[in-house]
This record gives structure tokens, sequence and C-alpha cells, in this order.
């Protein structure tokens, strides 16, 4: 099922945009944007979800996470001068098959901590 | 297209029933468009209102060289060729009555060649020149597009103060051809 497309309608249809609008804002074909609406490409990159958002007028955040859950693979933009943040991403990948839901839970509440502050 | 391609028989229809769905259709979606003659905004149905009241969702793609446009009852599509959604958007007389015509299948069609689909059964087909035109879909179709796109209440009006097929062209933004038809058509719409 196409979430990510389907609600790329929805939200360019809220904001009274044409797909040749939307196409035209991207310098995308209206036939690309059509084949990702219905679920026939992948969704886009993520700044380019994020482009599409900011020509929509709406938050990116739901569009990033239906993306992510569609690909089922998410991509984190990596600052080779932050080892420390490189060398979580990597633990973190190389563990991603062994987490438990205990572990999962713990780094998720310390996380969600950041987010609320 | 030529009258030799082969194309599904479907259940008869009166001209005149044909001119009260499309009516029935402007009320549904445009109801100021029935007290003033004016063109129905195409490009803002097929994509902000044809999901909603008719089920349907919408798509443009490559089609194959010579079609504009299709209709696809299963996947419940309408699907317009770049070069039709363009000219729609443009307003253009030939990609309006394209896409009317499309749901004019839409309509009258999907659900019984769904059925039909699904149940397994035969869908005759035979040569549109061996088809009662009341039970030729293309016939139907246009029959559907002239009278959505030009209302019979409205055309019969202006006919009588006078009109001429100008009038018609400009007021509804079709073409020469298709409100000269509509003119000569329009005793077929009443019943």
């Amino acid at each position: 099922m196409a979430r990510f497309g389907r609600y790329l309608r929805e939200l360019r249809e809220k904001a009274g945009m044409k797909i040749k609008d939307l196409a035209q804002a991207m310098g995308w074909t209206t036939v690309y944007i059509s084949d990702i609406e219905l679920g026939r490409r992948n969704p886009p990159s993520p700044a380019k979800i994020r482009q599409i958002a900011s020509v929509l007028g709406v938050d990116p955040t739901e569009l990033l996470d239906l993306a992510d859950r569609e690909k089922k693979k998410v991509v984190l933009d990596l600052d080779d001068e932050s080892p420390g943040r490189m060398g979580f991403a990597l633990t973190l990948a190389r563990s991603w098959d062994g987490l438990t839901d205990d572990e999962i839970a713990e780094m998720k509440a310390i996380l969600n901590r950041r987010v609320k502050n | 297209m030529g009258s030799g391609r082969k194309v599904p028989v479907v259940p008869p229809k009166s001209w005149a029933e044909i001119g009260l769905i499309s009516l029935k259709l402007i009320k549904t979606a445009y109801p100021e468009l029935l007290a003033t003659p004016a063109p129905i905004p195409l490009d803002d149905f097929f994509e902000f209102k044809m999901r909603g009241i008719l089920g349907f969702d919408y798509d443009i793609n490559d089609l194959p060289v010579g079609i504009e446009a299709a209709m696809d009852p299963q996947e419940k599509l309408v699907i317009l060729s770049p070069e039709t959604y363009e000219n729609l958007i443009h307003g253009l007389a030939r990609a309006r009555f394209t896409v009317a015509h499309e749901i004019g299948h839409l309509i009258l069609h999907a659900k019984y060649l769904r059925h039909r689909l699904l149940d397994g059964g035969n869908i005759l087909k035979l040569n549109r020149g061996d088809i009662p035109a009341f039970r030729d879909p293309e016939c139907q179709a246009n029959a559907f597009a002239a009278s959505f796109l030009m209302p019979t209440h409205h055309v019969d009006r202006m006919v009588h103060e006078g009109a001429e097929i100008l009038s018609l062209v400009e007021t509804f933004e079709v073409s020469w051809e298709s409100a000269e038809y509509r003119m000569n058509n329009l005793w077929r719409y009443k019943k």
C-alpha cells in the first residue's frame, strides 16, 4: 500500500495545487508525480521530500516518516567531522538485528526525553 | 477512431437518460452551473472532485500512440496522456471533450464492465458498425460528454433565443464540431 503517495496526493489536493503546479515547482514531469502518488515509484529523497513539503506549506515530518516506512530503510546524514555521531550510527547499525525490546525501549526513552526538551 | 474497431456491446441507454445522468453530476459537482450557462471546470473536476463523487482516481501516464485518454474499470482509474492533461489545463476544447468522454465511460460503463470481468462472464464485442448507437459505448460516451459540457436546458434556451454555434463554442469552451453536433441532435435528448 503506497501510503506515502496517497498522503502526498491528499496534501497536494488540500493545498489546492494541481499535479502540474507541483511538477513545475519541483522541476519534475507530471507523469513522475502521478507515479509517486499512485505508488508506482519509491518516495523521493529526504531532501526532495522537504522541498515538496515547503512547496505545499506543510510540515515534512509525516511525509518523511511514511517514506522511511515504505522504503523500510532510514537514511542518516553523517557528518565526517563528527566522529561521535558517525560512531554511534555505525554501532546502532551493527547492533540493529540483535536489539531486544527492553534495549529499544530504553534508548527510545532517552531520545524521547530529548525531543521533549 | 474507426467504425471497424470492435467494442463491447453495453446495456441500452437513451440520449434522454444520458442527459439526465450528466445533469445529476453537474448538480452534485457544480450546482451553480445549473442556473448559469458556463464552462464546466473539467480540470478542477478531474483532480479535485472525481474521486470523491465517482470513486475513480486519476493518473497521468504515457499511453500508446494515438490514445489520448483511457478508463480502467478494474483499477478504478481515469488515465490521461501528459499532452491531454496539459491541454485540459489550458482549456483546449478537444482535451475537454476527451476527458468528458472518459467520465462518460466511467459513469455509464465501468460498473457493468467490472462486474462482467469479475464474474468471468463474456463481454460481447462487435464492430461498431454492427451495433446500434444506443448500445455502442463510444456513442453513449459522446452523448454524455456533449450533454455534460453543454447541458440540454441551457442549449435549448439559447437556441430558442436565436443563439448560433459560435455562442455555444464561446459559452461552454467546446469545439465548433461538438457545438454543431449538439445543436443538430438536441431533439434526441428530449423525451
